[in-house]
């Protein structure tokens, strides 16, 4: 099976017809302090893998919501291999950044996702992210153990762990 | 060897110096640094904001950022739910800055600036909202998402908003 490199949505509905690449730019590649995000993260995973390495990517996220992954493989940029989130070794391997020399060659990598953006969303949703973690807990998973002590309280993380009662 | 810098107030006895003529210097110098504010002329959409908090801003970013909106989330909340009322903030901008308004503690006033960007006419604003709004939902908040879940026009929309209540 062939790998893709996801790039997870922050907002589902920047995807929905009609949008410029300019929004889609500020909703999806820009950094926090405003400037244009030219390395980008992304997961090379397995396409079947991706509600795991969503789930885990959103332990740090509230509420936990649906996404959609973004395939961004095979439009002639390559992926560095950059650490991802420390406390699950699936992401930690699987993050890779995408190095765009400018501005302009990030809006022509977003005119090519439009243009073939069928193929390339993947939605995940929160019932499979939410699924996937409440059977880890009860596997009695360390790295989600872990990450639930790591996380802000109230998290949905939280939630899930004291409603299964595995949060002590 | 290295320089640690000292951080002074302006109720530092070493600013204010021991006797009187120095303590009204630096009052002196303290009410040209505000007057200098109030003077100054702020790009839009910080010229919405108090003289003092928008050369704050302006002093550290060029334009509204995720940064700006958690910077004022932690000051000055009350500037961050002024700045989101005013209109002013584009679409892809509105949207986090409303996520990041969810943070703060007093659920009244963010429902009262939060809850009319349900019926924003931008999916993307409508979607950040529905997220700031997930931690201060009372009966209000919850009829308005379930009126979304079923109704609203964008996938994406009903998607958070049926997200959302399923973790309230």
């Amino acid at each position: 099976m062939t790998a893709v490199l996801i790039r997870f949505s922050r907002r589902l509905a920047i995807w929905e017809p009609g949008r410029t690449p300019d929004e889609i730019q500020q909703s999806e590649f820009r950094k926090k302090d405003g400037t244009v995000d030219l390395r980008p993260s992304v997961y090379e995973i397995q396409l079947r893998d991706i509600v795991q390495a969503f789930a885990e990517h959103a332990t740090v996220y509230t509420p936990p919501a649906s996404t959609a992954g973004i395939d961004v493989a095979g439009l002639g940029r390559g992926a560095e291999s950059t650490p991802g989130h420390p406390g699950f070794a699936f992401i930690r391997a699987a993050h890779r950044e995408l190095p765009l020399r400018n501005a302009d060659d990030l809006f022509d990598l977003i005119r090519k996702i439009v243009a073939s953006l069928t193929s390339r969303k993947h939605p995940v949703t929160r019932a499979e992210i939410v699924t996937y973690a409440a059977a880890r807990l009860a596997a009695k998973d360390e790295e989600w153990h872990r990450a639930i002590m790591a996380a802000r309280h109230g998290t949905w993380v939280h939630k899930l762990a004291s409603a299964q009662g595995s949060s002590g | 060897m290295t320089t640690q810098s000292i951080a002074l107030g302006w109720g530092d006895a070493f600013l204010l110096g021991q006797g009187p003529e120095a303590a009204a210097l630096a009052n002196v110098d303290r009410q040209t640094l505000i007057d200098r504010c109030w003077a100054r002329a702020f790009p839009p959409p910080f010229d919405e904001l108090r003289a003092d908090v928008a050369a704050d801003l302006t002093d550290r970013w060029s334009e509204p950022c995720e940064a700006v909106f958690e910077f004022l989330a932690e000051n000055n909340p009350p500037q961050l739910l002024k700045l989101i009322a005013s209109n002013r903030l584009r679409a892809t901008d509105l949207t986090f800055a409303a996520e990041i308004a969810g943070r703060l503690s007093d659920s009244t006033p963010v429902r009262r600036t939060l809850l009319p960007l349900l019926s924003h006419a931008d999916a993307v604003v409508r979607e950040g909202a529905i997220y700031g709004l997930a931690a201060h939902a009372d009966q209000t908040v919850r009829s308005e998402l379930a009126r979304l879940s079923a109704s609203d026009p964008s996938p994406a929309v009903r998607q958070a908003a049926t997200d959302t209540l399923a973790d309230l």
